[in-house]
């Protein structure tokens, strides 16, 4: 009997890994057929090797025929069964340079048409700002793999862009005028709003519905602030006299935020019904980045005492259900970690040796990727 | 009989439709493009369906687009310079010109004022107050590269807010002193070096009319 409770118990315990081996496992086998120009088959196939849920083979009873077509800007993607198709889907787009998206959107239904765990990272924009020369910073649309590119806002210093809903036609970002001005701005529409000024530091760090989360200095202080905004109203989350930035809403009403408090920033907990504010990690010298999605945080955090030394800034994923912790990145300085909206990939910057790299773990499969970046982006969001 | 093999048909095909993947158009925006168009193809096994993408600003031109495969061209375009307004007068031209001779530089990750620093403060200090007229001195702070997104904004601001607090004890008007952080968007040195670094590490001071 007991050792049944203890099999019982095992298998409880390692149902989660159980079920990841089984499903990398099973991965559909498919084969990939492209005619098009270079440039398309090469998101093409980074889309592939990103999501990392299909076997690629030559031939395989079940055959993705992709066609792109300059001219008409149209992507064809044939579902082919033992040789007969079944099904063509065609995407159209106004501009050819939008094509990575037609891409992704291809590879993203087929993902759907296999029923496998979502993969609306490759589907979701991303929204950056960069600086192109002192004080002068512009924000560009682009997808995941940062090929396509598209200016939307310029002219001064337009920085920490984010996304305002879950449907990305909205963004927030802060531009300098005589104060930093937050904004609110609608892609499609291209209408402005002016949501709020404030002195020294204005940034919109998370967004949850009708509330944000925001670092303000109001009195010269950074502190964290959450704002309604239907009343427009402000509320003060920290009042640390020193600094208090980088708010992010977590599960269970707690808001976890960077602080000096402790004389080099720590990330930290609040809990909004009691007020208590916790240490979230113990480890490492110095945390600068967070991100928090359901129950899991991300935090870059320094393993090294001398800053300039290798093995720089870590990623650690830490998970509020069991406390557990996971180190996610090895060496090089791994920072601005951002979950993507279904939490199942984190985007980051890695540095190494000066040069820079777009990340992205794939946390279920186990991987990461990288791609190159030739130039350092002041903030995105995805 | 007949109408039940018809019924079954019509039956079949409308589950046939209605099995086919729709894609979730959920940025949706444009009446008449965003409607997935099914089409019957001669086979009667084989769909077409037809998947439009929303893209933004779809009004305007599409000059400011772009797409590199390589992640290496990365555009710059309508790069204008700002140009500080100093006021016309010859003595506030060189008024602002003092200001802005004055920098002072702070340790990695700190907002102290470093003691070596300090006499450019009392120095500023002095030529705010010998200086009466009606104007703003903004305390820009700046960051090196390091440190990441918010922090470095913050630690700009902090940077910028000590030599606020410092002038303020040497006897100038609070009125006259406003504070901003560049974070590290404001570089005057672009080498990864940690000479470099030492000198993005600063507060630079600027005459507002």
């Amino acid at each position: 009997m007991r050792k049944i409770i203890f099999l019982v118990l095992a298998v409880f315990l390692f149902a989660k890994e159980y079920v990841i081996t089984k499903y990398l496992e099973n991965k559909p086998v498919i084969s990939i057929e492209y005619n098009g120009p270079e440039d398309v088959k090469k998101i093409l196939n980074m889309d592939f090797q990103v999501l990392d849920h299909f076997d690629i083979e030559k031939n395989s009873s079940t055959k993705f025929i992709f066609t792109y077509n300059k001219n008409s800007k149209t992507l064809k993607v044939e579902y082919v069964k033992n040789g007969n198709p079944f099904l063509i889907k065609k995407y159209r787009s106004n501009s050819y340079a939008y094509f990575p998206f037609l891409v992704h959107r291809a590879v993203y239904d087929i993902n759907e048409y296999f029923h496998l765990p979502s993969a609306k990272f490759l589907i979701r924009k991303v929204i950056y700002s960069l600086l192109v020369a002192p004080k002068q910073a512009n924000i560009y649309l682009s997808d995941y793999t940062l090929s396509y590119k598209k200016k939307i806002i310029s002219g001064g210093l337009n920085i920490f862009p984010k996304w305002a809903d879950e449907k990305q036609t909205t963004i927030f970002f802060t531009k300098y005028e005589r104060l930093p001005v937050l904004y609110k701005y609608n892609l499609i529409t291209g209408k402005i709003k002016r949501i709020i000024s404030s002195p020294g530091i204005l940034i919109v760090s998370d967004v949850k519905k009708d509330k944000i989360l925001l670092t303000l200095a109001l009195d010269a202080q950074p502190d964290v602030y959450m704002m309604d905004l239907k009343t427009k109203k402000l509320k003060r989350i920290t009042n640390y006299p020193g600094i208090d930035v980088n708010g992010k809403f977590w599960v269970n009403d707690k808001v976890v935020f960077v602080s000096d408090r402790y004389g080099i920033p720590y990330v930290f907990s609040k809990d909004l019904k009691t007020g208590e504010i916790k240490r979230v990690l113990y480890h490492g010298k110095n945390q600068v980045g967070v991100d928090g999605v359901k129950n899991y945080l991300v935090i870059s955090s320094r393993e090294t005492a001398n800053e300039f030394k290798p093995n720089t800034f870590n990623l650690f994923l830490v998970n509020a259900d069991d406390d557990s912790l996971k180190r996610l990145t090895m060496k090089g300085q791994n920072m601005f970690p951002n979950f993507s909206v279904d939490g199942s990939s984190i985007m980051f910057i890695k540095r190494e040796n000066f040069y820079s790299k777009i990340g992205i773990i794939r946390l279920n499969e186990r991987k990461v990727f990288y791609y190159p970046l030739t130039k350092i982006l002041q903030s995105f969001d995805w | 009989m007949k109408k039940l093999a018809l019924a079954t048909g019509l039956g079949a095909l409308l589950l046939l439709v209605g099995c086919a993947k729709h894609p979730d158009l959920e940025n949706a925006q444009q009446p008449k493009t965003s409607q997935n168009v099914v089409e019957k193809n001669e086979t009667a096994s084989t769909q077409t369906v037809a998947v439009s993408m929303p893209e933004e600003n779809l009004n305007t031109s599409t000059e400011n687009e772009s797409v590199s495969t390589e992640n290496r061209v990365v555009e710059e375009q309508n790069l204008t310079a700002t140009t500080i307004t100093v006021s016309q007068t010859q003595n506030n031209q060189q008024f602002a010109k003092k200001l802005a001779s004055i920098v002072v530089y702070f340790d990695f990750d700190k907002y102290n004022i470093r003691p070596d620093q300090w006499p450019k403060v009392e120095k500023l200090a002095e030529l705010i107050k010998s200086n009466p007229t009606n104007y703003t001195v903004r305390i820009e702070g700046n960051c090196d590269e390091w440190g990441t997104e918010e922090y470095n904004y913050a630690l700009g601001l902090k940077r910028a807010n000590s030599v606020k607090n410092a002038l303020i004890k040497l006897g100038v008007n609070p009125q006259k002193l406003t504070i901003i952080s560049y974070g590290e968007l404001n570089p005057v040195c672009t080498a990864h070096a940690r000479w470099c670094w030492r000198l993005n590490r600063r507060d630079n001071f600027t005459y507002l009319p």
